[in-house]
């Protein structure tokens, strides 16, 4: 589906070298000219240090002997630091220093690369490193996704939840969030088999998707649950969307059951300016007893709490 | 540049890299060697003013870059020098001197005769 890591989509993998010498930075450029990727230098260990954190590059190429800081230190402080930790890092040794070598992979490279260099070696290496530190990309993003919709899982709902929060309480921003529930899934699985109830969890996804603006972040929270954290959006501006979705989805002609259309109950919470008071965890408890509420008052319509106001609405299709 | 006079005949002859027939290295080999002459003279100046951690500097730097343009003896000229400079900085050698002067008109002699 559309939530497709960025970086899988992107054939050119970003490689940052790391090298007091200029002719080691020509030299590179010329011999990975022809593979897919952009190629970016640093001429010592503190601008590489800067540009790493800045641009987290696919891999790393980095001189080991470099007056100043050498490239021992540069590798240790990149291993030391979040956002450089998991990028793979290849070692630009000389020939003579085997000790170099051991030193190199205790520190966290993963591979090395000797001077001068072999063509058919140095791009072996660096296809390789690209690689797999595209899969282990990959494999952190498939963590926060959900296998069926393609949408975030509630794993990643809940970090995203917290941080969009604190993001909008810190700078008195306006914060929505809302839970879907789709009415009477049971009974759409049991009447018509699971693959009919995936392919409505999948068409709640899609129109979450489509209709939500691109800021918005959609998650499938488990089950027939859904969730829509919609930063920067006040209360009133969030249940026009979350009216936008209702409507769409309970217009949609379903080909497994072109007889009987689907309907989802909403919970909606939001504020202008989220007070400090209420933790993540209280504002989903909120949509989820507004949700409850919509549920016990008929489904297929949204209720809504203005956490600025204290006052709920219930609005019904 | 001329070369200065000599009795063996291959140290005479102009030596190219072994990647002149390979595409993607043109360019660069062209622009290493048109640097040559100002890499010798940075050398031949760290040299005669014995400003030995620059011309140490720099020799390290030629043996680093020559192999990866294809001119391995250059790469092994400056690394002869490197290693005189370096016998020269911690003992003193009563010949390490007049090695680093061999080892110096040596890489001088190589950077010369490189063509791209
Ligand atoms: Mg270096």
């Amino acid at each position: 589906m559309s939530s497709e890591p960025t970086q899988l989509q992107s054939s050119h993998a970003v490689i940052l070298v790391i090298d007091d010498s200029p002719d080691v930075h020509r030299l590179l450029g010329a011999r990975l000219k022809s593979e897919p990727i952009d190629l970016i230098c640093a001429a010592d260990g503190a601008m590489g240090l800067r540009m790493a954190r800045e641009l987290r590059p696919t891999v790393i190429l980095l001189d080991i002997d470099m007056p100043g800081m050498d490239g021992f230190e540069v590798l240790r402080q990149l291993k030391d630091d979040t956002p450089t930790h998991d990028i793979p890092v290849i070692m630009l040794t000389g020939m003579q220093s085997p000790q170099d070598k051991v030193t190199a992979f205790d520190l966290g490279a993963v591979d090395y690369i000797c001077k001068p260099f072999d063509l058919t070696e140095l791009r072996a290496r660096v296809r390789s490193a690209v690689r797999s530190s595209r899969l282990v990309q990959m494999l952190a993003q498939r963590a926060q996704i959900d296998g069926l919709t393609g949408l975030y899982n509630r794993a990643h709902f809940d970090a995203r939840l917290k941080d969009e929060l604190s993001g909008c309480q810190r700078h008195a921003r306006s914060l929505s969030l809302a839970v879907f529930d789709c009415d009477f899934f049971k009974q759409i699985n049991d009447t018509y088999g699971h693959p009919a109830g995936d392919e409505v969890l999948i068409g709640i996804a899609e129109t979450l998707q489509r209709e939500c603006r691109a800021s918005d972040i959609p998650c499938r929270y488990g089950g027939e649950e859904f969730c829509l954290i919609m930063p920067d959006t006040p209360p009133d501006d969030a249940f026009r969307v979350c009216e936008r979705i209702r409507q769409n989805l309970g217009a949609m002609v379903w080909p497994r059951h072109p007889e009987r259309s689907i309907t989802v109950s909403v919970g909606l919470v939001g504020a202008r300016k989220p007070s400090h008071e209420l933790t993540a965890a209280e504002w989903l408890e909120t949509a989820d007893k507004n949700l409850y509420t919509a549920k016990q008052t008929g489904r297929n319509r949204t209720i809504i709490t203005d956490l600025m106001s204290g006052s709920t609405l219930a609005k019904a299709g | 540049m001329t070369p200065p006079p000599s009795s063996g005949g291959s140290s005479e002859k102009p030596i190219t890299s072994t990647y002149h027939d390979d595409p993607e290295m043109g360019e660069i080999i062209r622009d290493f060697v048109a640097e040559l002459p100002q890499r010798i003279h940075a050398m031949r100046s760290a040299f005669s003013e014995q400003r030995l951690l620059d011309l140490l500097h720099l020799a390290h730097q030629l043996k680093g870059a020559g192999g990866g343009y294809g001119f391995d003896q250059i790469s092994a000229a400056a690394a002869r020098l490197e290693l005189a400079l370096k016998s020269l900085q911690t003992d003193r050698a009563a010949d390490a001197a007049e090695r680093a002067k061999v080892a110096i008109d040596e890489v001088t002699s190589l950077c010369r005769r490189a063509t791209a």
